[in-house]
């Protein structure tokens, strides 16, 4: 089964974590703080349009049981060497349309509202802009002592 | 157009040829037909304050009562939809069926237009 994918990739990511490393910090301790925090408002946004009963196929009634049970609430920042990964949106793991109301079906067409977030992507631009702004913090922290 | 290259290739395949979602809930399935939903288009590469290409992003999935055909005809879509100017990663995913009947599998696809 597809799993939708919603890369992170920030601009100017590598010049920051070298900075960091220049500054002797933890760069793993805050980039996981830093992508724990910003994912934040991609996680309010999924559950608010499984929520929108009035956008979901059948009135939301096989939308927000299990689908909503399925959606990660606290993504945390897992680490495999110097490779680090969020799960945001849908726990595939667990049951759940998360995907169905994703992709649609032949009789279903997409939920519009994870469409922007999961397809159309919408909310990287700002999650781009929160976590520059929250790298520039946390080297102007460092550098500040 | 994007939709209508797209269309017309799939059409190749005398299946039916459906936008996502829109069999009726009492509309039986054909034993072989495509789906296709176009999530997006991007204008990119702005010159003299002008758009430059449109980016198009689509999803096809094709359903069928024989689950051979879910593979073949959907690499042999993969193929054709590729010599037509598509870009295609991957092999495609199995995606969900509303009937039990029918297996399907998608696959992503990006068609740059120059404009």
């Amino acid at each position: 089964m597809k799993r939708i994918k919603l890369s992170l990739e920030v601009h100017g990511f590598d010049d920051y974590v070298t900075r960091l490393d220049e500054l002797g910090a933890n760069v793993k301790e805050i980039v996981s703080d830093i992508y724990e925090q910003c994912t934040d408002d991609i996680t309010a946004d999924t559950i608010a349009a499984v929520k929108n009963i009035k956008k979901l196929p059948a009135g939301g009634k096989y939308s927000t049981g299990d689908t909503l049970k399925s959606i990660i609430k606290a993504p945390k920042m897992e680490w495999s060497g110097e490779i680090g990964e969020i799960g945001v949106g849908f726990d595939h793991s667990k049951n759940g349309a998360g995907l169905l109301l994703i992709t649609g079906t032949p009789r279903m067409k997409p939920v519009l509202d994870l469409e922007d977030i999961y397809a159309r992507k919408k909310p990287i631009k700002k999650f781009n802009i929160d976590v520059t702004e929250a790298f520039e913090r946390a080297i102007k922290e460092i550098m500040e002592g | 157009m994007a939709e209508d290259i797209l269309i017309n290739v799939l059409e190749t395949f005398n299946f039916p040829v459906r936008r996502q979602g829109s069999l009726l809930p009492d509309e039986p399935y054909p034993d072989n037909f495509f789906t296709f939903w176009n999530s997006d288009s991007n204008s990119e590469r702005h010159y003299d304050n002008k758009e430059n290409i449109y980016v198009y992003n689509f999803s096809v999935n094709f359903y069928s009562n024989n689950p051979e055909n879910v593979y073949s005809i959907l690499r042999a879509a993969i193929e054709k939809l590729k010599a037509a100017g598509f870009i295609i990663s991957g092999g495609g995913y199995d995606v969900a069926s509303d009937e039990a009947t029918h297996d399907g599998r998608g696959v992503g696809c990006v068609y740059i237009e120059k404009l």
